[in-house]
């Protein structure tokens, strides 16, 4: 790549599932420790403190996000079908994935 | 006292390295963003401070180990503390943002138990001028100035 051949707008994609990557970190991440009920432990502690900005809305979700952070990875689709048939959707849930702060965490 | 901003190609290998110490096992480290364009830099042997600092540096990983050390490096932990800026993991799907061929040009190290791939400049710029803000071209311009892009 020279100095005048700098790519253009033309490509920009957007995530292919349509979920911020921001967004899909947290199921990603989220998934992949999940399993360890150590850090399980302590993501549930952190999302169910006074101190979260979300707890509250956590509770709301609890059930949703666990179910998802304890879906196998390549399972999105079907789950995303899942959720629909419940007015939901893979986007919405993983959107209710409360963020970590680590002031706290 | 440490930089309070990403400026410099030594402050993310001295990360990868206090990185690869923490873990127990082999892990797997793909870094993006700024911060690979400033590790290229360091690579390479080149000195140049990043304009726009950043304030995180990006990895998408697929080690447990790896991405339990990074969620103690995120915004706000003693980490950004310490370092003045933060880990911000990434999904794999952003990948997809690069060419298909992208690996085919990346570097690829061990730092200890890590073994660290870092797609090249020109795939790492990709992104950020689809983004096209202005603080994405001051760092094509600055990758350009310092030699880090391959002519063709």
């Amino acid at each position: 790549m020279g100095d005048t051949d700098r790519p253009s707008q033309k490509d920009v994609t957007m995530p292919p599932n349509g979920i911020l990557y921001q967004d899909y970190a947290k199921l990603e991440y989220g998934r992949m420790l999940w399993k360890h009920p150590d850090f399980r432990e302590r993501l549930l502690r952190h999302w169910t403190d006074p101190r979260h900005p979300h707890a509250e809305r956590f509770q709301q979700w609890r059930s949703e996000v666990e179910k998802l952070l304890e879906s196998p990875k390549g399972s999105d689709d079907q789950i995303d079908a899942e959720l629909r048939q419940r007015g939901l959707s893979l986007r919405v849930v993983v959107r209710e994935i409360p963020s970590v702060f680590g002031d706290f965490f | 006292m440490p930089r309070r901003e990403l400026k410099n190609g030594k402050q993310v290998a001295d990360w990868l390295e206090e990185l690869s110490q923490s873990i127990s096992q082999l892990g797997n480290l793909i870094l993006i963003g700024s911060g690979a364009l400033l590790w290229h830099a360091h690579d390479r042997g080149i000195n140049a401070e990043l304009p726009e600092a950043s304030m995180d540096v990006d990895p998408i990983t697929d080690s447990d180990d790896v991405a339990r050390v990074c969620y103690d490096s995120l915004i706000g932990t003693d980490f950004e503390r310490e370092h003045g800026w933060h880990v911000n993991l990434m999904p794999k799907t952003v990948l997809n943002e690069f060419p298909a061929d992208w690996k085919s040009r990346a570097v690829v190290r061990r730092v200890g138990l890590l073994t660290l791939t870092v797609p090249a400049p020109e795939d790492l710029l990709i992104p950020k001028l689809k983004r096209n803000e202005p603080r994405d071209i001051k760092h094509w311009e600055w990758a350009t100035q310092i030699g880090l892009l391959r002519k063709t």
